[in-house]
């Protein structure tokens, strides 16, 4: 209910340059709030895997699901700025294709971050999910490869 | 067995009720701002998640004298 609060708020008024960046300030502020509930997690895992692990790269190993968590979400921090950086041209140029191609990527990222939650055993919250349908219609097809 | 289980349906309920806040407080932020804060003024330098990262790499590199 409060995802669908969200989504039509970024709808609501404004030119779509408003609405994009209200997408993007949502997206930011999901990321921050993800990222402060898997830092502990992960400290928690590392701990673990410290005790258990003989060298690195058994530890990396053993943190392998968590570091591929840790990637999405500096993955995304950079794509959303990326995206902030090209709706700034847009406002400049009125060129779509910049930032269209960079909120794609960056509503990827988004997805892939609910799945990277799941695999190292964290309820992935409802406002991750609720960014992805948020930056669906800002995004176009993402090109690049992201890893996971 | 069963004060663990009600202990993980405690921290499940506060995990609940801390992203309903975030999203309400996002919400707010949203509907208040008609131009939102920029997305380089709310992000980190680096993410808690990545320092997390290095840290524990250290820590297993201490350990191993890698």
């Amino acid at each position: 209910m409060l995802g669908a609060a969200l989504t039509a708020v970024v709808g609501c008024g404004g030119t779509f340059s408003d609405q994009a960046r209200r997408a993007l300030y949502i997206s930011a502020e999901t990321l921050v709030s993800v990222d402060g509930t898997v830092a502990p997690a992960y400290a928690a895992a590392s701990e673990q895997s410290v005790d258990i692990a003989a060298d690195l790269v058994e530890y990396r190993r053993l943190m392998a699901p968590w570091n591929e968590l840790e990637l999405t979400l500096r993955m995304a921090r950079a794509a959303l700025l990326r995206s902030e950086s090209e709706l700034d041209s847009y406002e400049h140029s009125g060129r779509k294709v910049g930032l269209v191609h960079a909120v794609g990527c960056l509503t990827v990222l988004f997805e892939n971050m609910f799945n990277d939650l799941h695999e190292v055993g964290i309820r992935a919250p409802e406002s991750v999910m609720t960014t992805v349908q948020v930056l669906r219609p800002f995004g176009g097809f993402c090109d690049e490869r992201i890893e996971e | 067995m069963s004060e663990s289980k009600s202990n993980a349906k405690q921290a499940e309920l506060m995990d609940l009720l801390k992203h309903t806040f975030t999203i309400a407080s996002t919400i707010m932020g949203a509907i208040r701002n008609d131009k939102p804060e920029r997305v380089d003024a709310i992000l980190p330098d680096e993410l808690k998640t990545s320092i997390a990262k290095a840290a524990g790499e250290a820590r297993m590199r201490a350990k191993s004298g890698e």
